[in-house]
């Protein structure tokens, strides 16, 4: 593989599913067959973008070392995100991203005096 | 999970949507059972089968042979919003798989074994001794 037949690496789209909270908005990717190394989530201004790469789970050990596959997938975030307490955690090859709201944002009780 | 491109899948619903309201007790295009797809790598000596389950706990997986066919049922439940909560979007789908593979050759039912890790069945299946390669010798 080292010999200038290099296998391209494909790049997918991954499934998305987004709901909203009372105080967050959570995001879920499907990205199958990656692990919480491979997987990189970058903050540029208010762009969350997320990419991973996939090993090639039916190639043998010693191949194993040449991605097939890459998600990548780019998140414009609303202004009533708070960017500095994104959370994420990968399990059973789901990435599940919360981005709390800002406190200021969440609809406030006015106490009628 | 990868979203195929399904080109007849609103024909396929517009008939199903038209049989049910013109034949109400005869519905044959009700149970759709969406498939995936599955991967299958022969080694020499065992065959691999792969399939993309993202989002589906190991307890709701089952897989069964009988008569050389492979089948893999898998079920993802859909989330249960709470009050208060509302989809933003919805592109992954939920519900109940199921996939039947013929297998190229028979294999040694008492020793399959599967993995289920990072979203990914990996189903291996040691080959039955006649359909093993055979170095043959010369004479």
């Amino acid at each position: 593989m080292k010999n200038g037949m290099e296998k391209q690496v494909q790049t997918f789209i991954p499934s998305v599913d987004i709901v909203e909270t009372k105080n967050s908005y959570i995001v879920k990717l499907d990205l199958p067959g990656t692990s919480k190394e491979h997987i990189k989530a970058q903050l540029n201004r208010n762009t969350l973008i997320v990419s991973a790469r996939m090993q090639d789970y039916l190639a043998t050990e010693k191949e194993n070392e040449q991605p097939i596959k890459e998600y990548r997938r780019e998140f414009s975030l609303a202004n009533d995100v708070d960017l500095n307490t994104i959370e994420a955690q990968y399990e059973l090859g789901v990435l599940t991203i919360t981005l709390n709201k800002k406190s200021q944002s969440l609809p406030k009780e006015i106490t009628i005096s | 999970m990868l979203v195929r491109y399904q080109p007849y899948q609103s024909l396929l619903e517009d008939i199903e949507d038209l049989f049910a309201t013109s034949f109400p007790l005869l519905q044959p295009f009700e149970s759709f059972v969406p498939t995936y797809g599955v991967a299958m790598k022969d080694s020499g000596e065992e065959l691999k089968v792969i399939v993309e389950l993202p989002g589906v706990a190991k307890e709701n997986v089952k897989v069964t042979l009988h008569d050389n066919v492979l089948t893999i049922t898998a079920e993802r439940k859909a989330p249960e919003l709470k009050d208060g909560e509302q989809w933003i979007r919805n592109e992954i789908s939920y519900g109940k798989f199921e996939r039947t593979v013929n297998l190229p050759y028979p294999v040694v039912a008492e020793k399959i074994t599967a993995t289920h890790e990072n979203g990914i069945l990996s189903i291996t299946l040691p080959k039955a001794d006649e359909a093993k390669p055979k170095q043959i010798a010369i004479r």
